[in-house]
């Protein structure tokens, strides 16, 4: 999977949040509420980027085009914290949660819910 | 169908697409500069099709003397063979149905396939036949090979551009893009892109058009210039018209004609672009467009080894040549617009005329001869025409004489807008039906000339009208240039004259009146002199018979008859001595001029105003435009008043005033001004003052000009300058490399020559071919 770029993912939200398909009008009326200014080319450009990166794509309906995500967000999180883990911590998850622990950006709580979480996902394998 | 006739089509077509190039060529001496870039690239189209479509009707030049060569070929191959038989009617009309039936031939694939039939039916009989046949072989294999490799070389060159491209990410500069496309209706999507590898922003692609930006950083307003003319590009679809030529260029291979119409029409192709770009674009703006151009000529030396060093040589001359265009670009007048329309119906009868080689002309040959004659004639009169434009040419440099020129229908008169004049300059004047008239003007004032004799040539009727006046001290030598040259074109677009059944001869005299005012206090005196005797209330547009005639007394007790206008009269009667002040006026006149023979004298308008009103009038003038009142009291004017009002007029752009300003304005005064508009970029009021300072300061301004890199001021500079000085700098430049400087200079200079030698840098480079297709280079 490629790389998307920022103002691509602001695009990608607002179609994951509309059920994962969304009209181009109703692209444009999310995309008036936020800060920065979107003319109509640009977000037809970065549509059809989206598209030859295939994270999206077209259906006609009508004489309109509706944009359907082919990639799901979890999907692409999970894509982008592999990508994220190989740069910055060369793959090791361990570095990644000492890191997040030494700038306590994790706190006990958290660390126990993760515990419990990871014990319960090895006792499902077990089964 | 036989194969070799197809040659035959090819090699008419071939024929008639280069004489209506020629045409074409010749026409463009004698336009110039003058009719748009615009109109100059269509027109080449025409052309182009011209070498594509065999389309033609019944009887056409090309075609006849196709058939002419070919029976005389035929017969001398049938005595030859001592066949002294009823002699074959000849190769192509047996096919001649065939043929028109046929679709047209566009590449030389489709023959191939449905030929070989028709091989063993007709090979046989004549041994030419074969020889066409070969010939076609060779000619077919070699356009079919051309075409693939220019495709070839072309998808490779995109994937090459493709490969080394990123997507601009950033919101801006997609927001820019999105911002150029509303401006130019641009409906289709055009993506942007990056690509370290590139030289100069380029536009690509049929289907999914795409602007791709060099690696170098460029500023919002460059960027939005590149994205206008990128855009340009694409609206126009360029790419198209390049494929129709390139197909041109694989079937007339053989033709050197068709590579030369490549040249032009990519030359024509930038220049048209870059004229739409700056239509819209002020003289400050027009600079900050071709600064742009350069900086993409001055590429990283990281570039230098890749395919940027093809584009920097070939661009150098191509971007003096937009450089120039850029900075002389305007607007064309009514005139100018009169002829393109002119010059595209010739071409278009050009077109049809020509035709191709379609084998039905016999019997016809009677007309033709004629057709050709005429032709010829033509040709003649056009290569005189452009003789005298050279010399002329020659003799006052590149610098445009006038600004530009008006034809008035109602009036039936040319009005040659010059130093600076405007619209509302442009006096009321008419001539009668037959007649036309010419008529200077600044702004300050106008000369006319005329009436001239519709339907005979008028620039030997100006040039006569002016050796008589030049010999009397009529006019200047200026006027003179200003008023030939405009004869020369007003001439040269001679069909702009209506047709008129009944031209009736007007017997009027010869004459010019000019007007002026003049301040005589406590008076304002706008005088319209005429050395003929007509009335020239007509001409200025006021009944004949409303003026008033009175004997006024000189100053050396001589009398003299001075026509008033009513509006003058009523001002004399109020104040009485207001006859006494013409009367001074006229006389003072007369010894200025002692060679003038003034037949007729009119007081246009008189105003008084008191010595004490002098500056409270002044600045009524210049609130009403009324340009000749203020050029009158000016010089009456307090110092430290003048001095105010030459700020305001420069702050407030009126070029017009200025220009007037100017002439009442001290050595030092105009050298302070010159400094200030060279610093504040103001090019007009630059110009004028170029137009009156000395040769230090001019000098001074060339160095800073040359050493900022600004090329528009730099050229301007220049062409105050002697030719001696000129030579000096484009040494300067040609040796410190500064290739557009040096075209500039070139170009004032008439040195082509010069340039050429860039030329030899220019290896043969496969990349080369790019420059063909692809992409419009910035």
């Amino acid at each position: 999977m490629q790389q998307i770029s920022e103002s691509e993912l602001v695009l990608m939200k607002i179609i994951w949040k509309n059920g994962g398909t969304a009209l181009y009008s109703y692209i444009m009326e999310e995309l008036e509420k936020d800060s920065n200014e979107w003319k109509k080319n640009t977000v037809l450009t970065l549509l059809s980027r989206l598209i030859e990166k295939k994270f999206l794509k077209t259906k006609k309906i009508g004489r309109r085009n509706e944009y359907a995500a082919v990639v799901t967000q979890q999907e692409y999180q999970t894509m982008q914290t592999h990508s994220f883990l190989d740069k910055v911590y060369g793959g090791d998850v361990k570095n990644l949660v000492s890191a997040l622990v030494q700038q306590e950006m994790l706190s006990t709580e958290d660390l126990k819910e993760i515990e419990t979480f990871w014990e319960s996902q090895s006792r499902k394998e077990t089964d | 169908m036989e194969m070799g006739e197809w040659l035959k089509v090819v090699l008419s077509l071939s024929l008639s697409g280069t004489l209506l190039f020629l045409v074409l060529l010749a026409l463009k001496r004698l336009y110039g500069k003058r009719v748009s870039k615009c109109w100059q690239y269509y027109i080449l189209l025409a052309v182009a099709l011209r070498f594509l479509v065999p389309f033609s009707p019944d009887t056409t030049i090309v075609g006849f003397l196709f058939e002419t060569a070919q029976n005389a070929v035929k017969n001398a191959s049938v005595n030859a063979a001592a066949d002294t038989g009823m002699g074959r009617t000849g190769i192509g009309v047996e096919h001649n149905d065939a043929m028109n039936a046929d679709s047209p031939v566009i590449v030389g694939s489709q023959p191939v396939s449905n030929g070989i039939p028709a091989f063993s039916d007709s090979a046989a009989v004549q041994p030419s036949d074969d020889i066409w046949l070969y010939a076609f072989f060779v000619w077919s294999a070699i356009a079919l090979t051309l075409l693939i490799r220019k495709v070839t070389i072309y998808q490779g060159f995109l994937r090459y551009v493709r490969a080394g491209s990123q997507e601009v990410p950033d919101l801006e500069t997609l927001n820019l893009l999105s911002d150029c496309m509303e401006n130019l209706q641009n409906r289709r999507t055009v993506g942007l892109y990056k690509n370290p590898l590139i030289a100069s922003p380029m536009a690509v692609g049929f289907f999914h058009p795409r602007i791709i930006l060099p690696k170098r950083a460029a500023g919002e307003q460059e960027l939005r210039y590149i994205f206008t003319h990128e855009l340009t590009h694409l609206k126009r679809w360029d790419l198209v018209y390049k494929w129709i030529v390139q197909i041109a260029v694989c079937m007339h291979w053989f033709n050197p004609f068709v590579y030369l119409l490549e040249r032009e029409v990519t030359r024509a192709c930038e220049l048209s672009c870059d004229e739409a770009v700056i239509h819209t674009l002020d003289d400050t703006e027009k600079k900050a467009y071709g600064d742009t151009l350069l900086l993409f000529l001055k590429t990283d030396d990281a570039y230098k080894s890749s395919l940027a060093s093809v584009t920097l040589t070939e661009g150098a001359k191509e971007l003096k040549e937009r450089l120039g265009a850029i900075m002389e670009f305007h607007k064309k007048s009514k005139a100018v617009t009169a002829v393109t329309a002119v010059l595209t119906i010739l071409v278009c009868v050009c077109f049809q005329s020509l035709g191709v080689y379609a084998m039905q002309g016999r019997g016809q040959k009677a007309d033709f001869k004629e057709k050709t004659a005429e032709e010829k004639l033509l040709g003649e009169e056009l290569a005189d025409e452009v003789l005298t434009e050279e010399q002329k040419a020659d003799e006052n440099g590149e610098k445009s004489l006038y600004d530009s020129v008006l034809y008035d229908e109602n009036d039936n008169a040319f009005y040659i807008l010059y130093d600076g004049a405007r619209m509302i300059d442009v006096p009321d004047s008419s001539f009668s039906d037959g007649t036309i008239g010419i008529v200077l003007v600044r702004a300050d004032g106008y000369t006319s000339l005329g009436p001239f004799t519709e339907g005979q040539n008028i620039a030997a009727q100006v040039k006569q009208q002016l050796d008589v006046g030049m010999a009397k001290g009529y006019y200047t030598q200026r006027e003179m240039d200003i008023a030939l040259k405009a004869a020369r074109q007003i001439e040269l677009s001679d069909g702009w004259r209506r047709e008129k059944e009944n031209q009736k001869q007007n017997q009027a005299g010869e004459y010019t009146f000019m007007q002026s005012a003049y301040y005589e206090k406590p008076f304002v005196i706008v005088l319209a002199q005429s050395t003929g005797t007509r009335n020239i209330m007509q001409d200025l547009g006021e009944d004949p018979n409303s003026a008033y005639q009175k004997e006024i007394t000189l100053a050396d007790d001589s009398k003299r008859t001075v026509y008033f206008t009513q509006e003058a009269e009523q001002v004399c009667q109020a104040h009485q001595e207001a006859y006494a002040a013409v009367g001074t006026l006229l006389h003072q006149i007369d010894t200025r001029n002692s060679g003038m023979q003034i037949k007729m004298t009119l007081v246009r308008r008189i105003d008084y105003v008191e010595e004490n009103r002098v500056t409270e009038y002044v600045q009524e003038c210049y609130e009403k435009e009324d340009l000749l009142g203020f050029s009158a009291v000016l010089a009456a004017v307090d110092e430290t008043v003048r001095t105010q009002c030459y700020d305001k007029i420069y702050h407030t752009d009126q070029v017009a005033f200025f220009s007037v300003a100017a002439d009442a304005m001290s050595a030092e005064q105009l050298a302070l001004y010159a400094d200030q508009a060279y610093e504040d970029n103001k090019i007009a009021f630059f110009a004028i003052l170029c137009d009156r300072i000395g040769t230090e300061q001019l000098q001074t301004f060339a160095n800073s000009s040359y050493e900022q890199g600004d090329i528009a001021k730099f050229s301007i500079v220049v062409s105050h300058l002697t030719k001696e000085e000129q030579k000096e700098w484009l040494l300067r430049a040609q040796s410190d490399k500064k290739i557009s400087f040096a075209a500039v200079l070139g170009d004032k200079l008439n040195e082509f020559d010069n340039l050429n030698d860039f030329d030899n840098f220019n290896a043969f480079n496969a990349f080369d071919a790019f420059n063909a297709f692809e992409a419009f280079d910035f």
